[in-house]
C-alpha cells in the first residue's frame, strides 16, 4: 500500500516530494494503520489528488510559495514563447487558424445547447421531467406523430409505476383584455397539475386548484413580465378580472420568470394559462373532446416514478398504448408511447433533427478542417526546425526532453488560441445582443458549451502536435547537422504529401460544408418591397361547435366599416367531402388532367379556397378568363381558377380556360374524384415571390372554415385600423378569434429580414470555413517554398533564370493540388450521395454553391506557390545560399 | 525577508501580514507550544485537542508545514535526542516569531469575541 501511495506522490510537484516525500509516507501508513484495503486506497486519493492540486497552484500563484519551484515546466513555456516569437507569421496563423475551428464550434453548440438541448428557459434541468411522445401506427403500416386525447392521458396518469405524474396543455391563440384592450395571445389550455408536475413555483399567488381538472371556475395564470408590464409586478394583481375571448377570468398567479411555456418555439409570443375545466367557456364543443379518444390535441409530459428510465417508459406504458388503441377507429392498430428529456424542441418539431444533424456535421467538419490545418502547420514548423533539434540532441538533450518541449509549444499555441477564441466568442455575443436581440433571444453564452470546445481543441492540438512532434525529433544527428542534401529531398516530398493530403482533405469537408449550409439557407424575396401597406391580413379561428359554420357574419361587418375598401378570406385545407367518404384524418389531395393520366399525378401543387373578394385585395392580378364570382362560390360548384405556373403544369403551351382538372381526394378509405372546369389564370402577386402551382377553389367548397385567413383592403395606412378591426370581429362573433394582425408591408418586411439575417449567419460560417481551409493552404504551400529558399539559390548560382524556377514552383505548385483535388474527388462525391439522401430540396442551385469551393481552392494553391517562389527568385544567389 | 528570531523587536508588520491565520496553521501552532514534535504526532495531537473535529490528512500537514517553514513560524530540529525514537523521522519547533504570530491570532479571535458579545450574541441558541 506504501508502493501505490508513494506511485501517487509523484503528482506532487517534484521538489515538495524530495523534501516531504517520505515524511508523507511515514504519516500516512501511520494515519491509516488498520484501515482495510479499499479505504486506504480511498484515503490515498483523497489525500494526494487535492492536494497535489492546490500545491501546484501554490507554485503558479506564488512562483516559489513554500519553497517550492517549478522549474523545468516553466522553462519550456519561456523556450515555447520565444520559438512562437521567432516566428510570428506562422504562429499567429495556427492561433488563427484554432481560434477560429474553436470560436465556430463553439458558437454551433451554444446554439444547439441552448435551443435544442436544455429545457426552455425557466424550466429546472430535472432528469425525472419528460415529454411523452405517441406514435400511430395505422393498418397500412404507415406511422405517424401524434398528440393525445383526454382520456389517454388519464390512463397514463393511472400507470403509477410509470409516472409520478403526468400533465398536458394545448394552445390556441384568443384575444385576451388585461384592462389595456384586447390582444392576441397564445392561451395553453393545461392540466391544474401542470405547474406542480413542472415543481415551478409561482412568482405571486396561488395557482390552479388541484381538482383534477373538475372545476370550470375561471381562473388564470398570467406570464412574469404581463405582471410586470400591465400591473407593475404589485401583489395586487392576484384577484383581478382579465377577460379572455371577453369572458371573465380571475388571476390566481403568475408564472416564474423567463417561464415561456414548454416550447421554445412559443417564447417570443406572449401567453397566459387557464385550467382545462375553463375550455368550455370560451369553446362550446370541448366537453365533448374531453371524452373522446379521437380528439388527439393534447401535448404531454410527466414525472418519472421513481427509479424509472426515460427508455424503461415504453415498456411499462405498452399495456397502456394497447388500451388507448382499441377504443380508436378500426385504422389503428397500434400507439406506441415514447419518453424523452424535456428539451425547449419538441422531438416531432419540424427540422428538429436534420437541424441537429446538420449543426453537429458543420461542427465536426470544421474539427476536421482545423486539425488538419494545425497539423500541417506544426509539420511545416517542425521540419524547419531539425537543425535546432539536430543541434541540441548532439549537445545532449533526450528525445524525451524535446517531445514535451514540443508538445509544451502546441499547447501554449492551443491555449492562445482557445484565448482568442474566448475573447471573439463574448465579444461576438455581446454585439449581437445589443443589435439584433430579437434574433438571438434567450441565447445564452455557455461556458461549459464552451470550455467543452476549448478543451476539445486542446485534446485535438495535442494529439495533432504529437505526429509533428515525433517526426521533428526522430532526426538522425548527424545528417541533420551536415544538412545533407537527401534530407532537403525528403523533406519537400514530405511537405509536398502534406498539401496533397490537405487538400484531399479539405475539398469534401468544404464541399458538405456548403452543401448544408445551402439547404438552411432561405429565399430572399427581390420584391418584399412592393407589398402594400394599405392591405392587412389576419388568421381567423372559428371556435363554434359545427365544424362547418362560416365566417359570414365577421366578414359582412368588416366589410361595412368606414375607409374598408374590400374583403377576402381563404383557407387551406381539404374539400367538403363526399358525405360516404370519411374524413376523419384529413385526406390527401392531388389534381391530374384528364386523358394525361398519370403524367402530371406526382407534381406537387397546391390548393387554396377563396371568396370573390380576396384575389382583389391582396392584389392578384387576373391574366385570362375571369374571377371566381359570388356566383361560383357556392358548396357543390367545380369552378376554379389556376395560377400561371399550375397552367404551365398542366397546359404548356395551351389556353386552360374552360379545361377540365380532375381531383382526387383520397384518404384511407377510398379515392373520391371530382371534374372541376377552369374558368380563370391568375399572375402571383408583384411582392410575392412564391410560384408554387396552385389550384384555386370556391370558398364554400372546402370542408372547413376553421382556421382561415381574412384580407381587407383599405384605404390608406392600414395599421391605423387595427383597433377597430378586433372591435368589429368581437362584436360579430365572439367565437372567432384573431391572430396575427398585421399589413402585407410589415408581414413581408419582416419575412425579409428573417431571410437576409439567417442567410447572412449559414453565409458566416461558410465563409470562415473557407477562410480556414485557405488560411492552412496557403500556410502550408508557402512555407514549403519559402523553406527551398536555398535550393533555388542553388539553381540560380548553376544558371537558372529566375522565370524557369518561379515557373516550375508553380508548376509544382499546381500538380501537387490537383494531385490532391483528384484524391479528394470521390469522397467529395460520396459526400454529395450522402447529404442528397438526407435532404430535401436538393436542387441544381446547390451544386452551383459547391462549385464556388474548388476554384478558391485552386487559387489560393497557385497563389501561394507563385509567391513565395517569386520573392526566392528574387533574392541574391549568395544570400539564398547563405539561409538556414 | 523578515527574521524569525529577533524578539520584541519582531516588526509588528511581519506578524500583521500574515493574520489571519489558515485554522490548520494556528491549530499546528498550537500543537508545538507544548514541545517540538514530528508530523504523525501533530495531526494526532491536533486530532485530540479537537475533539477528534479535525483530522489533517498527510497531504495537508506537509503541505502547510512547508509553508509554515517558508514562513519561519516553525523550524525543522536539527538532531533528536529522546531514546528509542526513530531517528529518520523529522521534529519541528515553534520559532519565537511563529509564537508571536499566535499571540496576535489569539487576539484578533478574542478581539472577534468581544465585539460579538458586545452585540449581544451568545453562543448558546436562545
Amino acid at each position: 500500500m506504501t508502493r501505490f501511495y508513494r506511485a501517487l506522490l509523484r503528482l506532487y510537484p517534484e521538489r515538495f516530494r524530495e523534501e516531504y516525500g517520505d515524511e508523507l509516507c511515514r504519516a500516512f501508513v501511520e494515519r491509516t494503520r488498520g484501515r482495510s484495503r479499499l479505504a486506504t486506497v480511498a484515503a490515498a486519493i483523497g489525500d494526494v489528488v487535492p492536494n497535489a492540486i492546490a500545491a501546484h497552484w501554490d507554485i503558479l500563484r506564488h512562483g516559489s510559495g513554500a519553497g517550492l519551484t517549478w522549474p523545468a515546466f516553466s522553462g519550456d513555456i519561456r523556450y515555447a514563447l520565444r520559438q512562437i516569437a521567432r516566428a510570428p507569421l506562422l504562429s499567429g496563423v495556427i492561433i488563427a487558424v484554432i481560434a477560429i475551428g474553436i470560436g465556430i464550434n463553439a458558437g454551433l453548440l451554444t446554439i444547439l445547447d441552448t435551443y435544442v438541448w436544455q429545457p426552455a428557459p425557466g424550466i429546472p434541468r430535472d432528469r425525472s421531467l419528460v415529454r411523452l411522445s405517441a406514435t400511430v401506427v395505422e393498418q397500412k403500416g404507415r406511422a405517424h406523430a401524434t398528440r393525445l386525447s383526454y382520456p389517454d392521458i388519464l390512463d397514463l396518469r393511472a400507470r403509477h409505476n410509470a409516472f409520478a405524474d403526468v400533465a398536458a396543455w394545448r394552445l390556441t391563440s384568443r384575444d385576451v383584455d388585461m384592462g389595456g384592450g384586447a390582444e392576441t395571445m397564445l392561451v395553453s389550455f393545461a392540466t391544474s397539475n401542470f405547474f406542480r408536475v413542472l415543481q415551478l413555483p409561482l412568482a405571486a399567488g396561488s395557482g390552479f386548484d388541484d381538482d383534477r381538472d373538475r372545476s370550470s371556475r375561471p381562473i388564470a395564470v398570467i406570464s412574469y413580465s404581463h405582471w410586470m408590464t400591465t400591473f407593475g409586478g404589485s401583489p395586487d394583481a392576484i384577484g383581478k378580472t382579465i377577460r379572455v375571448s371577453n369572458q371573465p377570468f380571475t388571476i390566481v398567479g403568475v408564472a416564474p420568470p423567463r417561464f415561456v411555456g414548454i416550447d421554445i418555439r412559443d417564447m417570443d409570443k406572449s401567453m397566459i394559462w387557464l385550467p382545462l375545466g375553463t375550455e368550455e367557456i370560451v369553446e362550446p364543443n370541448a366537453a365533448k373532446d374531453r371524452v373522446d379518444r379521437g380528439a388527439a390535441m393534447f401535448s404531454t409530459f410527466a414525472r418519472l416514478a421513481p427509479g424509472v428510465s426515460p427508455a424503461g417508459v415504453a415498456r411499462l406504458t405498452s399495456v397502456v398504448a394497447a388500451q388507448l388503441a382499441r377504443p380508436r377507429p378500426d385504422n389503428l392498430v397500434r400507439l406506441s408511447i415514447a419518453a424523452e428529456p424535456l428539451t425547449g424542441v419538441a422531438p416531432g418539431d419540424s427540422n428538429r433533427t436534420e437541424l441537429v444533424a446538420g449543426f453537429l456535421l458543420i461542427a465536426a467538419l470544421i474539427v476536421v478542417i482545423t486539425c488538419t490545418n494545425v497539423s500541417a502547420l506544426l509539420l511545416g514548423r517542425a521540419a524547419v526546425r531539425r537543425r535546432e533539434i539536430g543541434v541540441r540532441l548532439a549537445l545532449g538533450a533526450t528525445r524525451r526532453r524535446l517531445m514535451r518541449q514540443m508538445l509544451t509549444e502546441s499547447l501554449v499555441l492551443a491555449v492562445a488560441g482557445a484565448a482568442l477564441a474566448l475573447v471573439l466568442y463574448v465579444i461576438v455575443i455581446k454585439v449581437a445582443y445589443a443589435n439584433v436581440p430579437e434574433l438571438i433571444w434567450g441565447l445564452q453564452a455557455q461556458p461549459s458549451t464552451f470550455a467543452f470546445a476549448g478543451l476539445f481543441a486542446l485534446v485535438t492540438t495535442l494529439a495533432f502536435g504529437l505526429a509533428p512532434a515525433l517526426h521533428a525529433t526522430s532526426a538522425d544527428i548527424g545528417d541533420v547537422m551536415k544538412n545533407s542534401g537527401n534530407h532537403a529531398i525528403s523533406r519537400s516530398r514530405l511537405q509536398r504529401a502534406f498539401v496533397v493530403v490537405q487538400l484531399a482533405c479539405s475539398q469534401p469537408v468544404l464541399v458538405v460544408t456548403s452543401l448544408v449550409l445551402a439547404d438552411l439557407r432561405h429565399t430572399a424575396n427581390a420584391n418584399a418591397d412592393q407589398a402594400p401597406a394599405s392591405v392587412v391580413t389576419m388568421s381567423a379561428r372559428n371556435f363554434r361547435s359545427t365544424p362547418v359554420s362560416d365566417l359570414g357574419e365577421v366578414r359582412r361587418r368588416l366589410a361595412a366599416m368606414p375607409g374598408v375598401r374590400s374583403v377576402g378570406v381563404t383557407t387551406m385545407g381539404y374539400p367538403r367531402p363526399d358525405p360516404r367518404v370519411s374524413t376523419r384524418f384529413g385526406p390527401s389531395t392531388s389534381f391530374d388532367v384528364p386523358g394525361v393520366r398519370g403524367a402530371q399525378r406526382d407534381v406537387h401543387v397546391r390548393q387554396r379556397y377563396v371568396d370573390s373578394g380576396y384575389f382583389a385585395t391582396v392584389g392578384v392580378p387576373l391574366l385570362r378568363g375571369r374571377s371566381i364570382g359570388v356566383n361560383d362560390d357556392h358548396e357543390g360548384s367545380v369552378s376554379v381558377v389556376v395560377n400561371d405556373a399550375a397552367a404551365k403544369t398542366f397546359w404548356p403551351g395551351e389556353n386552360p380556360i374552360g379545361k377540365l382538372l380532375l381531383r382526387h381526394s383520397s384518404d384511407v378509405e377510398g379515392v373520391e374524384a371530382t371534374s372541376l372546369h377552369v374558368i380563370g389564370v391568375v399572375a402571383t402577386a408583384a411582392y410575392d415571390a412564391d410560384s408554387a402551382a396552385t389550384v384555386f377553389a370556391p370558398l364554400s367548397t372546402a370542408a372547413s372554415q376553421w382556421e382561415s385567413t381574412i384580407a381587407l383592403r383599405t384605404s390608406g395606412d392600414a395599421r391605423t385600423y387595427v383597433p377597430s378591426i378586433r372591435a368589429a370581429v368581437r362584436e360579430a362573433d365572439p367565437f372567432v378569434a384573431i391572430d396575427g394582425v398585421i399589413t402585407l408591408a410589415e408581414q413581408y418586411a419582416g419575412q425579409q429580414r428573417e431571410a437576409v439575417q439567417s442567410n447572412a449567419a449559414a453565409f458566416a460560417v461558410g465563409a470562415a470555413a473557407l477562410v480556414l481551409a485557405s488560411l492552412g493552404l496557403y500556410a502550408v504551400i508557402a512555407f514549403a517554398v519559402a523553406q527551398r529558399t536555398r535550393e533555388i539559390g542553388i539553381r540560380l548560382a548553376m544558371g537558372a533564370t529566375r522565370g524557369v524556377v518561379v515557373r516550375q514552383f508553380f508548376r509544382n505548385g499546381i500538380v501537387a493540388s490537383a494531385i490532391g483535388l483528384a484524391i479528394g474527388l470521390p469522397l467529395t462525391v460520396a459526400g454529395i450521395r450522402v447529404v442528397q439522401a438526407n435532404m430535401l430540396g436538393f436542387t441544381l442551385q446547390h451544386v452551383a454553391a459547391v462549385l464556388v469551393v474548388v476554384p478558391v481552392l485552386v487559387s489560393v494553391a497557385a497563389l501561394a506557390s507563385w509567391l513565395p517562389a517569386r520573392r526566392a527568385g528574387r533574392v541574391d544567389p549568395v544570400i539564398a545560399l547563405r539561409t538556414e | 525577508m523578515h527574521c524569525g528570531y529577533s524578539h520584541g523587536v519582531t516588526a509588528n508588520a511581519d506578524v500583521e501580514r500574515l493574520l489571519p491565520l489558515p485554522p490548520i496553521t494556528f491549530h499546528i501552532l498550537l500543537s508545538l507550544l507544548d514541545g517540538e514534535r514530528h508530523g504523525y504526532a501533530i495531526i494526532q495531537d491536533v486530532g485530540e485537542r479537537t475533539g477528534g473535529e479535525l483530522q489533517l490528512s498527510a497531504g495537508s500537514l506537509y503541505r502547510s508545514i512547508a509553508r509554515m517553514v517558508e514562513q519561519t513560524l516553525i523550524v525543522e530540529v536539527a538532531k533528536r535526542h529522546a531514546p528509542g525514537d526513530d531517528e529518520r523521522r523529522r521534529y519541528y519547533k515553534i520559532t519565537p516569531f511563529g509564537t508571536a504570530v499566535a499571540r496576535a491570532e489569539m487576539r484578533r479571535l478574542a478581539e472577534l469575541v468581544r465585539l460579538a458579545r458586545k452585540s449581544g450574541l451568545t453562543p448558546e441558541t436562545a
